[in-house]
């Protein structure tokens, strides 16, 4: 479980973030929504420790995080377009961290053919450099390697943005299935509320470095907090029929 | 009985073939007019049946003189003066006899003379004593803001640089030691004004140098002799004396600019038993093993030099990667020193104590000027990896040492092996500079081709250092597919 307590983030006088406190807890999947620049991937950073907060503290099981590289490593964290190291093959970018730490080849190679299943990449992929792969599948590979380690947190940054919509859909119900088995906290960050409403348990409407509203999709379309929320569902044309 | 007698008998065969094929040993010092004198005397003592080893340039005086001593040589040639002033220490001028008969004592005998007088001298640029109107040791008195080296022998003479200052009254605040061969470089470099010489040495004449006259009579005569164990044959002293005489000064200053021309000792020494001038076989073409030397000593200083900037620059570079102000004075310093002209640069150092005109002198300059592409390929590399890559590696929770070296190194490695190759091809063409502090390399043959105008010497360097440079930059692609990630040279294939 990830606590934010009155954390906040200031770029000299701008305030990317104002303080919040939130729980994210076990087995629930939060997505952070917003327009550019409201503060959400701000948010994702601070909760992976990338940016150091101006106040607050991050706390994971009710303990403030001391060491990050070794908390980092009970965390799985996905970028928008992969974030794959271009030298490694897949199977080297899955498993980076688990021959960092020594892992036997035997335990690595069980733990592969798992991840593929689960992410239904296909296990004859492994060997292709990241510039032989195709987005969707960069993003699969992507996701084993946050996952190799078992976190207890998955974080994942726009991880769909960047593909075209037939992918996009189908990586979507990946997704949804890979939480449900995981039953960990996810965090994940995205500007489109249909994606939101549909892999998230809970969202959080970010503008201007501040909570607008929290709740499940279904309270933000039919009880809208104020005229912001209502524009932003309404510039979301997919879900205006909704 | 009868088998000690045969046991005898053999021993003694034995020791008479051992005296028979006993081979003489001609030793010389370490400059070309005693490879020559040792040359002619080899020739002449081989005219007489002898076995004869010539071991050339050997060192200084002290050297060969216990070389032979000990027995390990029989023969070289020397110079009256340095026998009486360096080995027997004698206060004031010695006559032959006094001379001969102290050498016994050390079971050492001395030929004739041959018939040359090779004194010490200081020399200048006959340009430069023009216009400060120099012409006596003397004259120097006034002048001691000129730069004047000394080789190391003439340093420590018991006839050399000290009486010879104190006899003239003459105050250089600043006297250091330099090799003979490599004086005349720095002098006609101007890197000095004043060195020493031999009065019979070919470069006065080539260099267009003037020797400083004596005019206190400070030096003594310096006439060349053998000196010979005495345990050696009669036939072979004989020989010996029979070269007194026969060489005067006109003769040795032509024997020693044949060899300046040709660096051909052999050919030189010809020249002493031609008859004709058409008598003496036509140099050896020294042209292939001279520019595999130069070539060995131009890969040595690149190699060193690289090496060098490798494991420094490497470092640097990855320090310089984070912004701030040590990564600004590091590509700012590296910067500069590539500005700073390569001969200025090497005149300042060259007046670095411990530094000179040493090796490690062309090894810093080269050094300092691979640094910079180095540096910078290594900090740009690693800067213009992408921010969701840096998020991912520390994301990973993988610590900085391991972030480093497992991905930003790795992927970085195609730019920071870029720089290596411009540092090592331009390496190539520096190091041609080091000889003109005497350093050797392919700039030997550069530096003394311009100097006398001599364009098929001036290209045996420059094609070979040209070929250096080509094949260096395809061994360079060649370690490209080596050392780059397969998945970098893909990304780049894809890329364009």
């Amino acid at each position: 479980m990830i606590e934010l307590k009155d954390i906040s983030k200031t770029y000299g006088t701008n305030q990317a973030l104002k303080p919040l406190t939130h729980e994210f807890s076990r087995e629930k999947t939060t997505a952070l929504i917003g327009p550019s620049g409201c503060g959400k991937s701000t948010l994702l950073r601070l909760v992976m420790g990338l940016i150091q907060p101006s106040s607050g503290q991050v706390q994971l099981d009710g303990q403030t995080i001391e060491n990050w590289t070794e908390t980092r490593r009970k965390m799985g964290y996905v970028v928008q377009d992969g974030g794959l190291f271009p030298h490694m093959n897949a199977a080297e970018n899955a498993s980076v961290m688990a021959q960092h730490l020594g892992w036997s080849a035997d335990r690595i190679e069980k733990r592969l053919a798992d991840l593929c299943a689960l992410t239904r990449f296909p296990q004859d992929g492994l060997g292709r450099f990241p510039v032989e792969l195709s987005g969707g599948q960069r993003q699969r590979v992507s996701l084993m390697r946050a996952l190799m380690l078992e976190p207890q947190v998955l974080l994942l940054d726009e991880p769909l943005a960047a593909l075209d919509p037939m992918v996009r859909s189908q990586l979507q119900s990946d997704l949804k299935d890979v939480f449900q088995q995981l039953k960990q906290t996810v965090i994940f960050v995205t500007h489109d509320m249909g994606e939101a409403g549909y892999l998230g348990d809970e969202l959080i409407l970010l503008n201007d470095g501040q909570v607008v509203q929290k709740g499940r999709l279904e309270d933000f379309t039919e009880r809208p907090a104020d005229d912001f929320v209502k524009a932003f569902l309404y510039a979301q044309r997919s879900l205006v029929a909704l | 009985m009868k088998r000690v007698t045969l046991l005898l008998f053999s021993l003694l065969l034995a020791c008479q073939v051992l005296a028979q094929s006993k081979e003489l040993t001609i030793a010389s010092k370490k400059f070309p007019e005693s490879s020559i004198l040792g040359e002619i005397a080899k020739r002449a003592l081989e005219a007489k049946g002898f076995d004869v080893v010539h071991r050339q340039e050997i060192g200084a005086t002290s050297i060969v003189w216990q070389a032979l001593k000990s027995g390990d040589i029989d023969i070289y040639p020397e110079y009256t003066g340095t026998v009486s002033e360096e080995i027997l220490k004698h206060a004031g001028p010695m006559t032959d006899q006094e001379i001969s008969d102290a050498l016994k004592e050390y079971g050492v005998g001395m030929s004739k003379q041959l018939g040359f007088d090779d004194t010490y001298a200081l020399v200048m640029r006959k340009e430069q004593a023009d216009q400060l109107g120099i012409k006596t040791i003397s004259d120097l008195k006034t002048h001691s803001d000129l730069k004047i080296e000394l080789s190391h022998e003439f340093l420590k003479r018991k006839d050399g640089w000290e009486p010879l200052s104190a006899k003239y009254g003459l105050n250089f605040p600043n006297v250091t030691g330099i090799d003979h061969g490599i004086a005349y470089t720095a002098l006609t470099s101007k890197a000095l004004d004043i060195t020493d010489a031999y009065s019979t040495d070919a470069q006065i004449g080539q260099f267009n140098l003037t020797v400083l006259k004596d005019d206190l009579g400070f030096f003594p005569k310096y006439r060349a002799v053998y000196l010979y164990r005495t345990s050696i044959p009669k036939e072979a002293v004989d020989a010996l004396n029979s070269i007194g005489g026969t060489i005067d000064e006109g003769h040795m200053i032509a024997m020693n600019v044949d060899e300046a021309k040709t660096k051909d000792v052999e050919h030189a020494a010809g020249l002493y038993f031609a008859k004709s001038p058409g008598d003496v076989r036509a140099p050896a073409n020294r042209m292939w093993p001279n520019i595999g030397k130069w070539t060995l000593q131009h890969l040595e200083l690149v190699g060193a030099s690289l090496l060098l900037a490798i494991l420094v620059g490497l470092p640097l570079g990855i320090v310089a990667s984070r912004r701030g102000l040590l990564s600004q004075f590091i590509l700012g310093f590296t910067g500069m020193v590539q500005t700073i002209p390569s001969l200025a640069l090497l005149t300042l150092l060259v007046a670095v104590p411990f530094l000179g005109l040493s090796p490690y002198t062309a090894i810093l300059a080269l050094f300092l000027y691979s640094l910079l592409p180095i540096v910078r390929n290594t900090a740009v590399g690693i800067q213009s990896i992408p921010i969701s890559i840096r998020e991912s590696a520390e994301a990973l929770g993988l610590e900085p040492g391991a972030r480093l070296v497992k991905i930003y190194l790795p992927m970085a490695s195609r730019t920071i092996l870029a720089g290596i190759k411009t540092s090592c091809v331009i390496n190539i063409g520096t190091a041609t500079l080091a000889a003109l502090i005497g350093q050797g390399g392919l700039g030997d043959p550069i530096v003394a081709g311009l100097a006398v105008n001599d364009m098929p010497t001036v290209l045996q360097g420059a094609i070979p250092a040209a070929v250096l440079a080509l094949l260096a930059g395809w061994a360079f692609d060649l370690l490209d597919l080596i050392l780059i990630p397969k998945g970098l040279r893909l990304q780049l294939d894809s890329a364009g």
